[in-house]
């Protein structure tokens, strides 16, 4: 194989992976930044009392 | 500067509407900053965000960190001046990763150890002596590593907005980026970056997707292969090859700085390890960033490549070839080959589209800086001050010494940023000035984990051992007599390459751990226990 088949093929296979990666980092990381701060919250209120 | 090089350069699709995008986005991230200030209450919730970070949240603010501007523009130049083969880079980059993943090698230990830093974990294992050292090296090479990233930043905003021959331009960006991103930093600590980092992650994520679409859909993606191979030949795509940038020790040089340590051992990164929920969401939050690893080189250097292919062979570009590459003979030296990217990109994309990625561009500027900010600042706080202090330092003066650092680490910035005149390829610059501060810590973490008769002796030979890389840098080789001039043409040659110090580097610090240890043993041993 050459060299320049083996680039492409590594940027197509990488370009596909992270369009996946960056569609779910983006749904779940909103549920992971909204459990986040109700934690934060929940130690706050109960840092208050 | 000459009129048809200021025309050139002024050729934009950047407006007013762009502008607006910029302004209204960068309005939302300081915005988040303050909100969030309430909860740093305490220097966990500050510098740790409370360790309640989630796998994906964990998994967006790793990516939001390690690509940063600089990051962008840096891989961005190396594209440009080395073609296909500076891929061989953002591929160790994610094998490492993905290494580090599977095994938990270092940063699951660090997690279970429930450290803030990695100097902190050498107090734990060895002693505060260690950990004062190491915190003093540590952030001394951090620091230096960051010193050009606010003006190399500046430069892309600069080039992308057309603004590049106006003198006043590039230092009143670099002190406008620098004053918002002090004030969010300063505010909200880790829970404000790791929400940014999060908006920035979604922005920047599918703006590079989209602009590396846009540059094939334009160039072509047979052309940019095969105008690469008519003008650089093998070398442009095989690193190993003869008249390559790169070459046999630059590789093995790579398998260290950007395999083993940009994951394991990079502060910034292993600190987003420390503020992860578990050791489980550690492993799973370095598994995915396998492949953001790869991409935050891989992409900037398509893009750098496909800059180098507009100006070498399309005749949108053509105007730009004179500037960037002189013809033989002429007195007129190259423009600044960092202002390919954003000149390229300032053309190529489209209105209201790029305005919409160079706030991707200026959020992914801000999210390096920030976290880099809170990395050493709080290292120089818990590690260095309040170890050295008797009655130690009360939460509440942590918090307000760490801030003070972040604004007197800002003010060098800009400092380093208006007044250094280096000439390094800045990756390499930043590989080398890394370099000062993980080539001891190698040693350290991976005796101090991973062998038991790792002693305090071993550790702190190791340190100072790792300290020689310092000697890869320019200045400072010329200055010892590792490059010499050539009487004739004036140009300095090498006798050892900043890859060559950098792997004897890591050999001496490794080999003066284990000497050290085993001549000057503990005279107790320490489990490290949470």
């Amino acid at each position: 194989m050459s060299w320049m088949l083996f680039w492409k093929i590594i940027f197509i296979a990488v370009l596909t992976l992270f369009a996946v990666m960056a569609v779910l980092t983006t749904i779940n990381g909103a549920k992971d930044v909204k459990k986040l701060l109700k934690e934060l919250d929940d130690e706050a209120e109960g840092g208050d009392q | 500067m000459d009129p048809q090089v200021a025309e050139a350069l002024g050729r934009t699709n950047f407006t007013w509407i762009d502008s607006v995008i910029v302004v209204a986005y960068l309005s939302v991230s300081v915005l988040i900053g303050v909100f969030v200030r309430k909860y740093a209450t305490n220097m966990t919730a500050y510098i740790g965000a409370g360790r309640k970070v989630g796998t994906w949240l964990g998994v967006a603010t790793m990516l939001g960190t390690e690509m940063g501007l600089i990051t962008v523009m840096y891989s961005a130049q190396k594209g440009f001046t080395g073609g296909f083969a500076a891929f061989h880079i953002a591929l160790i980059a994610g094998v490492g990763t993905l290494l580090v993943a599977l095994t938990g090698f270092i940063v699951v230990p660090l997690r279970e150890a429930k450290v803030l830093t990695i100097p902190e974990y050498y107090e734990k294992r060895f002693d505060r002596k260690t950990r004062v050292v190491g915190g003093v090296l540590l952030s001394f090479a951090g620091i230096l590593n960051m010193g050009l990233f606010l003006k190399v930043g500046s430069m892309f905003i600069v080039g992308a907005t057309g603004l590049s021959d106006q003198g006043w331009a590039l230092p009143a960006v670099m002190v406008a980026l620098l004053t918002l991103v002090l004030v969010y930093t300063t505010f909200g600590g880790m829970i404000s970056v790791i929400l940014t980092d999060y908006v920035q992650f979604v922005v920047l994520s599918f703006g590079t997707l989209l602009v590396t679409a846009i540059a094939i859909s334009k160039l072509g993606w047979e052309h940019i292969f095969t105008t690469v191979q008519s003008t650089m030949g093998e070398a442009g795509f095989n690193p190993l090859a003869e008249g390559s940038d790169f070459g046999t020790w630059y590789v093995l040089w790579m398998f260290v700085s950007a395999g083993l340590i940009g994951s394991a051992i990079w502060p910034t990164a292993v600190s987003r390890a420390l503020t992860m929920e578990s050791t489980a969401a550690v492993k799973r939050q370095y598994l995915w960033s396998s492949v953001s690893f790869t991409v935050r080189f891989m992409i900037p250097y398509f893009l750098g490549i496909s800059a180098y292919v507009y100006i070498m062979a399309s005749p949108e570009g053509a105007d730009l070839k004179a500037l960037f590459f002189p013809p033989e003979g002429s007195e007129t030296e190259p423009f600044n080959n960092l202002y390919a990217l954003p000149v390229f990109l300032g053309r190529l994309v489209p209105t209201v589209l790029l305005g919409i990625i160079t706030a991707a561009m200026i959020a992914a500027f801000m999210s390096t800086h920030d976290s880099y900010f809170l990395c050493w600042s709080s290292v120089i706080t818990q590690d260095v001050v309040a170890p050295l202090r008797k009655n130690g330092l009360t939460e509440a003066a942590r918090i307000r010494l760490t801030r003070i650092v972040v604004v007197l680490i800002g003010g060098y910035v800009l400092y380093w940023g208006l007044f250094y005149e280096g000439k390094d390829d800045i990756w390499d610059y930043m590989a080398v000035s890394g370099a000062i501060y993980f080539n001891g810590a190698i040693g350290v973490l991976v005796g101090g984990i991973y062998w038991k008769r790792a002693s305090c002796a071993g550790a702190m030979a190791a340190l100072l051992a790792g300290f020689t890389a310092i000697l890869g840098l320019g200045p400072v080789q010329q200055m010892v007599g590792l490059q010499r001039q050539d009487p004739v043409t004036g140009e300095w040659i090498q006798l050892m390459s900043g890859a060559q110090v950098g792997l004897a580097s890591v050999a001496a610090a490794l080999i003066a751990m284990f000497a050290f240890s085993l001549m000057m043993p503990d005279k107790q041993r320490v489990k490290v226990t949470s």
